[in-house]
């Protein structure tokens, strides 16, 4: 067919401005994001890498007018979710739905600023290894809705689930989050 | 009695995700509510330490990886897409076109041309004729006594025996 590639053959114009642009633009978001998902940096340099070649392969797909960061979002979780998928055979990251509620009324202890105490020492590596107590799932909710700030319905469109399940993971990472900063903050370690 | 909201209700109002009714009934009590307000600034106090620190730990796109990231890309075998894209780019596809107009205009009139549909010669009909007649006896065919004369079997047709073989015998 003609389609021998040695040497390879160069990428596309029109592919390899996109890639370039891609790349300036948002290649440090996306690292980022990778670094958080994954919690290592190799893991980061390798899931950022895997993106912008699918970013490359699949630029004609992209809608201008739409949020490319979305849109590489969405590339990366799945690329992240397919790596564990291959890591651990089978996908169990997220745990049972628990649809209880956390009510607490009036008799309510208040929580007295532990967060406030405890993050006032703690900042970044801390944080990192916070996440990495959370399935990959929460993990991938808590960084979409705190950090980087996305809506619900932005983040069920980027990791391909409904709302519902994005406010669930939500709720679930944030009290296990807070769980977590309460006991570290009573031994002073996370 | 005071009904107090949930820290999920508080997630979902600090998100900005709820109806604007239920918004605004929450914004409300927490003026009015020391209890859920000391746990709604909880929740927002980790989504700030959240935010800080990512801001904090931000890191920059590894120098080499850019590198890399082309190296890899040029490594790439072209998609399904790439390649059918390539074969049927305007270059090759107009010859291919005109290639296949002629074959088209050529082949299509001989095939069809009167006179050159595929024949049987007489022989064949003559043969088979005699074939027939060989293998039941009991048929009247006299050209299978014209073709056993031929070969001058007189003998058999005897033992064939029938008016056949005594008229093709006579002569």
């Amino acid at each position: 067919m003609g389609v021998s590639r040695e040497p390879a053959d160069p990428p596309s114009e029109e592919a390899a401005a996109f890639l370039e642009r891609a790349i300036e633009q948002y290649g440090k978001a996306v690292y980022n994001f990778a670094f958080r998902l994954t919690g290592h940096e190799a893991d980061a340099r390798d899931l950022t890498q895997d993106a912008f070649i699918r970013v490359y392969r699949a630029w004609r797909s992209f809608v201008p007018g739409t949020s490319f960061l979305s849109w590489v979002y969405r590339i990366v979780t799945n690329l992240y979710r397919d790596e564990l998928r291959r890591k651990k055979g089978r996908f169990l990251e997220e745990l049972p739905e628990d649809s209880a509620r956390q009510d607490y009324g009036g008799e309510r202890p208040l929580a007295v600023d532990p967060i406030e105490d405890y993050m006032a020492g703690q900042l970044g590596g801390p944080m990192q290894k916070a996440l990495e107590h959370l399935s990959p799932d929460q993990r991938q909710v808590i960084v979409l809705a705190d950090i980087e700030e996305y809506s619900y319905q932005e983040i069920a469109d980027i990791m391909g689930c409904s709302i519902g399940t994005v406010r669930s993971r939500l709720h679930r990472a944030r009290a296990l989050l807070r769980r977590l900063v309460m006991r570290a903050q009573a031994r002073n370690e996370l | 009695m005071t009904h107090h909201f949930t820290t999920d209700d508080f997630i979902d109002y600090l998100h900005g995700e709820l109806a604007p009714a239920e918004d605004a009934r929450i914004h409300a009590h927490l003026i009015a509510c020391e209890t859920c307000r000391a746990a709604y600034e909880a929740e927002a106090r980790l989504g700030e330490w959240l935010r800080r620190a990512a801001r904090e730990d931000e890191r920059e796109l590894p120098a080499l990886l850019k590198a890399r990231i082309w190296e890899a890309v040029r490594a790439q075998r072209p998609s399904l897409g790439e390649r059918l894209r390539a074969v049927l780019r305007p270059a090759l596809l107009l010859p291919a076109g005109v290639a296949l107009a002629a074959l088209v205009f050529v082949v299509y009139p001989a095939a069809h041309a009167p006179g050159t549909a595929p024949t049987v010669a007489a022989s064949y009909y003559l043969d088979e004729h005699a074939a027939e007649g060989q293998e039941n006896p009991l048929a009247d065919h006299p050209i299978t006594a014209t073709v056993i004369t031929a070969s001058d079997t007189s003998s058999e047709v005897a033992t064939d025996g029938g008016d056949a073989g005594d008229h093709a015998a006579g002569p």
